[in-house]
């Protein structure tokens, strides 16, 4: 038994994971158990699940121990691991990665760098490709050297899912469905029909240029441009800033255009309150405070129960319905009501409203420095000086200027300005080659409109008489 | 006819420059006070003068009695925001022949400046 025991004889070792085989020939073999053979059957013996290289290797080792190398270890198989599955991804196109958007402007030629020029959105068009997805993968298993499966992880399937919004082709590109917004958001890929701004259009997302509705959460800020060709609304306060939309306009808020705002509405406007700004609204305007200070062309009508016109000039193809026209400070303020005569020019009555406006505000300073009960300092005694001249010389200007008081109109109006309020004094009302202005105020509800060459009005549910006569009012005949 | 204007503030001096160009006064000269007026009036010899009262440096009232000690016949208006009549008697003695108080309207400075001229006209 001792005897037996010493004998030496070949063993295969299986690492523990069974990844890898190896066979040790020690010292003092006899020919037939280092046979290529035996080997063979010591490697059985122990599990091993013997491959075609496996047994050549085995081969070739036997043949080396014949020929005298002793003694030998050496690893003759290696398990076959498994190849994982890839997990699926997006290449986007160009331009098209939501998470590595690149919103940083450029610097131009000068080096000047345009922050109001800055995109903070991915605009998509109908039928445009923004990306191939690539599928994921299985994988494939692999073999240890007992012949068991080593399991192949399978690839990840996309970590989003793709809104209706965009479809997969047949090639695999993701292909948007309509014009909008391309939006990653919370796992989910979509292309947004409205442009939805969270904030406000401010050097955080740059103009707004966008073919389609926009939506702006909070303000507007000064020197911003929000363009859009359908729908704008507008949560906040639009500043001094410049709106264009092809569609409607919705900002109940207000617009504080302090003379550099702009509007240019292809559709309605709904807006709160609109102070020192300009521009043309194609149709109809609902206002549900005050307009002051502004020089608009309206195309239909203008229509708020609580709404007050307080200076500027408004140009109203459509009928009005106001509450009040004019402030009881007498802000001399302009209605045109119908079709434009040929022979107005929009300049000129811009112009004359910008320095009517302007005289206003210089004749409110002087007030509050002429109250008693501010001081009268030499400070306060240059300004005064100084609003004195420059009133003086803006209405030497308004003189130069040429006004629409004797320019015949040629288009018949058919407008109705119905006030349920107060028309106040230095209201002008400006009806078909006639210059209305009011010397005192004219209680509401009254109702004006124009008879064959009659300006008419009915106060309440009066008799219809003409309005020269009537408040102070005069009625200059264009010549 | 020259004009000298002579106040601190450069809004008041641009003021009274246009006033005196609309009624065709084009040969004006500006000084910020009055220790700057008096090294140029010498130079400048104006037929008129309009001087304000508080001045950083040389004061209006103290360029005035300077001035009349070399010229007593050129007219100075005072157009200042001192409006006490002791104040006023004060510019008077000082050798003044208008006064003109701030805040002022352009057709009050242009009624001074020709009341001025013709009183002086009239002297002579």
């Amino acid at each position: 038994m001792t005897e037996r025991a010493n004998t030496p004889v070949p063993s295969v070792i299986v690492c523990a994971e069974r990844l890898s085989a190896r066979i040790v020939l020690p010292v003092g073999l006899d020919a037939e158990a280092a046979s290529e053979l035996s080997l063979r059957a010591v490697a059985k013996e122990r599990g091993v699940h013997l491959t075609a290289e496996a047994v050549t290797l085995l081969a070739e080792i036997a043949e080396r121990y014949a020929n005298g190398e002793s003694p030998i270890d050496q690893e003759f198989l290696r398990a076959t691991l498994p190849v994982n599955g890839v997990d699926a991804w997006i290449e986007w196109m160009d331009g098209f990665n939501p998470s590595e958007m690149n919103d940083s402007p450029e610097a131009d030629q000068s080096g000047t760098i345009d922050y109001y020029n800055r995109q903070s959105f991915i605009r998509v068009s109908k039928n445009e490709p923004i990306a191939t997805l690539h599928a994921h993968t299985e994988g494939e298993d692999g073999l240890d050297v007992c012949g068991g499966t080593l399991t192949a992880t399978a690839g990840k399937r996309l970590g989003m899912t793709i809104d209706k919004s965009l479809v997969l082709s047949d090639d695999r590109q993701l292909v948007a469905q309509i014009d909008g917004v391309l939006k990653l958001c919370k796992g989910k890929l979509r292309v947004e029909p409205v442009l939805e701004i969270a904030g406000a259009v401010d050097f955080s997302t740059g103009n707004i240029d966008f073919d389609g509705d926009v939506m702006i959460r909070e303000d507007i800020r000064d020197h911003f441009r929000v363009r859009a060709t359908k729908d704008v609304t507008i949560e906040g306060l639009i500043d001094a800033s410049h709106i264009t939309c092809g569609g409607n306009l919705y900002a109940r808020r207000g617009v504080a255009g302090r003379d550099e705002g702009t509007l240019d509405i292809g559709g309605d406007a709904e807006i709160g309150y609109i102070e020192q700004a300009r521009g043309k609204i194609e149709g109809s305007l609902s206002i549900l405070r005050e307009i002051m200070h502004s020089t608009l062309e309206i195309g239909k009508d203008l229509t708020g129960d609580a709404g007050r016109v307080i200076g500027g000039s408004l140009h109203v193809l459509g009928d009005v319905r106001l509450a009040e026209i004019g402030s009881r400070g007498d802000t001399p303020t302009k209605l045109i009501l119908g079709p434009k005569s040929e022979l107005t020019d929009e300049g000129e009555a811009a112009a004359n409203t910008h320095v009517l406006n302007e005289i206003e505000k210089m004749r409110n300073e002087l007030r509050v420095l002429q109250d008693p009960t501010t001081p009268r300092s030499a400070v306060n005694a240059e300004r005064m000086t100084e609003l004195e001249f420059e009133i003086a010389e803006a209405e030497a200007e308004l003189q130069a200027l040429p006004t629409n008081v004797e320019t015949p109109v040629d288009a018949e109006c058919t407008s109705t300005i119905e006030v349920l309020r107060m028309i106040h004094a230095r209201v002008t009302l400006e009806i078909s080659g006639r210059t209305i202005v009011f010397g005192h105020e004219l209680k509401g509800p009254v109702k004006i409109w124009l008879e064959g060459d009659t300006v008419m009005h009915q106060l309440g549910n009066a008799e219809p008489a003409p309005l020269r006569g009537t408040a102070g009012v005069q009625d200059r005949l264009a010549a | 006819m020259r004009v000298m204007l002579i106040d601190d503030s450069k809004t008041i001096r641009r003021i009274q420059r246009s006033i005196l160009e609309q009624l065709g006064y084009t040969e004006i000269e500006e000084a910020c006070d009055g220790q700057d007026a008096l090294s140029r009036v010498a130079a400048f010899q104006p037929t008129l003068i309009l001087l304000d009262w508080n001045m950083p440096n040389m004061d209006g009232i103290t360029f005035l009695k300077a001035f009349r000690q070399r010229d007593t016949t050129t007219p100075v208006i005072m157009v200042t925001t001192e409006s006490e009549k002791t104040r006023v008697i004060e510019a008077i003695r000082a050798g003044v022949n208008n006064y003109v108080v701030k805040p002022f309207t352009p057709d009050l400075l242009q009624q001074r400046i020709k009341e001025t001229l013709e009183r002086t006209t009239a002297k002579a």
